[in-house]
């Protein structure tokens, strides 16, 4: 076991670039131009003078839904309020109920996380690049015959990639997304503070936050499980190629359909199976189906359990297990190309 | 089999397609011995090194340490070091983390046996790989090696591209840090001369095929070269040398076999040089 950890810290080195830099700069872009924004919303220029973050009123007149102009201002205690034309004072976010809060609180705890999402999706891009050039690289720089000199098998080191790439290096884009979601979430709190919209709860954002990172985590296991015969298949072709590995995976998985269309004139599922697996399609079509338990599960802050159930029925499908056995023959066959191959 | 033999081949054969690289084969080699394997490039040297670490697929049996290269490489890498002709370590790794995990990877390695060695050369520990010299290299990949305790060491063509002092600090170290009666070492090198004081055991390779498989003890009894003077050069090929070599106005033959009492008839019997001989039992018969 022990052996194996360090298989797996070996090749988290060889990938820090892709799988830890990565998704942190991507992250760090979008705190960057979240930052921005929140700054560049708080610059007010009079006449010849700016400030940021004033807590003196604005001189912002807009029209209600009636057509009557407002004016908008802070209070003493920093509240957004507005006057009406009577010169009544109240505040824009209104008398808002819990029920409300935790509502608003709720959809913005979805909002942030939708956009905390970027770092998981390129890195669903980019762990198909490693896993692609992660046997052949070390063929080409010849250093497969340092890792060979040592007491690894084969098998080891083909799962040793597979769970440190797709497991660690997804597995890691998903924290690092968390991570951003918090940050994002104190932004946003810290923002609407400041402009005197106190609208949001810490309680019920975080009790949906932790609701969405359950559910984040699921689908992230559910997507792998399905996507795992394709990442096998990719770890066959880069033990076999000879060059661009990342070809030779991939031109088979998108030409497959098409030239069983043209010349087969068939468009079953079978030839769409490898293009479906690697684009979670049947996690989309389960998605889709609890599309309404989420969105009352987020409307009304409460559990979202429910959404994750048509996700879960796809585990009892054939076509989830018939590609679980062919990604382990897979990977047993990229072993085996790279146990016999000469150099 | 007999437990001094720790390397047998019986019609090992390796082809990539069309292509024979290595013709049947059969070899055997003890413990406690320095191996030369010699030849040309291309003549099939890696091709049967690489058979023997399992790192490439054969025709034939092969038994390494009682084991099959091909079947058990893993389980034999235990008991066998190995240093390529090309840098091979990873040059994306610090010297460090190599060490680190290899303590982990490698149940015969001592780590801090390794920081000792590299602390003779003038290279950081936290060096990366692709920051050294291919001199530079070539000494971590030794100290790496020198820190586990094998009972094979293999190593094609180790000092290639480096210079006289750095290839002899190499040879010496290997020489005093890993071998002893317990252990062998197979060495292939175009550097014949400097390896040849320190080698037990030769084997030739031309074209894929073995052509000498002999102690230096053997050979040096069985082959002996002559200078021959102009006057007796015809009556000195009359005994079938099997290579002659005339040179500013010296003719020095290679005689297989023969009677030292014969010989000596035309001048001083002494020992071949393995260069001279590898040359003379590459060469098409001259004479």
């Amino acid at each position: 076991m022990n052996k194996f950890l360090t298989l797996i810290k070996r090749d988290l080195s060889d990938y820090k670039g892709a799988l830890i830099i990565t998704p942190l700069v991507i992250s760090a872009v979008i705190l960057l131009l979240v930052i921005s924004s929140v700054f560049m919303g708080s610059l007010r220029v009079d006449d010849n003078n700016f400030s940021l973050f004033s807590d003196s009123s604005a001189d912002i007149n807009i029209e209600d839904n009636n057509g009557n102009n407002l004016h908008l201002q802070k209070d003493p205690n920093g509240h957004l309020v507005y006057t009406d034309e009577n010169g009544n004072t109240k505040p824009v976010m209104g008398d808002l109920t819990h029920d409300k809060i935790k509502k608003i609180s709720s959809v913005i705890a979805l909002g942030n996380f939708i956009g905390a999402l970027l770092p998981l999706f390129i890195a669903g891009i980019v762990v198909l690049f490693v896993l692609a050039g992660s046997l052949y690289e070390e063929r080409k720089d010849k250093s497969i015959m340092f890792w060979k000199s040592l007491p690894i098998s084969d098998i080891e080191t083909v799962g040793a990639k597979t769970v440190s790439v797709v497991g660690i290096g997804l597995g890691f884009a998903l924290l690092v997304t968390f991570v951003l979601h918090l940050a994002l979430i104190v932004i946003t709190t810290l923002a609407s503070n400041q402009f005197g919209l106190n609208m949001i709860s810490i309680p019920d954002v975080l009790a949906m936050v932790f609701k969405l990172w359950v559910f984040a985590a699921m689908l992230l296991v559910a997507y792998i499980l399905w996507a795992f015969p394709v990442y096998s298949w990719i770890l066959a072709s880069s033990s076999y190629a000879p060059k661009a590995p990342f070809l030779l995976a991939f031109v088979p998985i998108v030409l497959l359909p098409l030239l069983a269309k043209i010349f087969l004139k068939n468009s079953n599922d079978i030839f769409f199976a490898p293009l479906q697996h690697i684009t979670g399609y049947p996690i989309w079509k389960a998605l889709d189906e609890g599309k309404e338990a989420f969105q009352d599960g987020v409307k009304n802050g409460s559990d979202l359990t429910p959404a994750l159930e048509p996700i879960m029925k796809t585990f009892s499908e054939p076509s989830l297990w018939i590609g679980l056995a062919i990604g382990v023959g897979l990977l047993y066959a990229a072993s085996e190309i790279r146990r016999r191959r000469s150099f | 089999m007999d437990n001094d033999i720790l390397i047998s081949a019986k019609g090992l054969s390796k082809s990539y397609g069309a292509k024979v690289a290595l013709k049947p084969t059969n070899l055997e080699i003890p413990k406690g011995r320095i191996v030369g394997v010699i030849g040309a490039n291309g003549a099939g040297k890696s091709t049967l090194l690489n058979c023997i670490l399992g790192l490439s697929d054969y025709v034939g049996e092969l038994n390494v340490l009682g084991l099959n290269p091909l079947q058990n490489r893993s389980q034999l890498m235990n008991d066998v070091c190995f240093i390529a002709d090309i840098a091979t370590l990873p040059k994306w790794a610090r010297i460090s983390d190599l060490f680190n995990w290899l303590e982990d990877l490698h149940p015969k390695f001592q780590k801090q046996k390794a920081i000792d060695k590299l602390k003779n050369t003038n290279i950081p520990l936290n060096a990366k790989i692709k920051e050294l010299s291919k001199g530079m290299n070539v000494q971590v990949h030794l100290s790496i090696v020198l820190a586990i305790d094998a009972k094979v060491l293999v190593l094609d063509e180790p000092t290639l591209g480096l210079d006289i002092m750095n290839r002899r600090a190499f040879y010496d170290a290997v020489l005093r840090d890993f071998f002893d009666e317990e252990r062998t070492i197979l060495v292939t090198t175009h550097q014949i001369d400097e390896i040849e004081p320190i080698l037990s055991h030769a084997i030739f390779i031309k074209d894929g095929e073995v052509t000498l498989d002999a102690s230096l003890e053997d050979i040096s009894e069985k082959f002996y070269a002559i200078d021959v003077s102009e006057d007796k050069k015809a009556e000195a090929l009359s005994l079938m040398p099997i290579y002659s070599r005339a040179i500013m106005g010296r003719t020095t033959m290679i005689f297989r076999d023969k009677a030292t009492d014969d010989l000596k008839k035309f001048g001083e019997p002494r020992r071949v040089a393995l260069a001279d001989l590898f040359v003379a039992l590459a060469t098409p018969q001259n004479v």
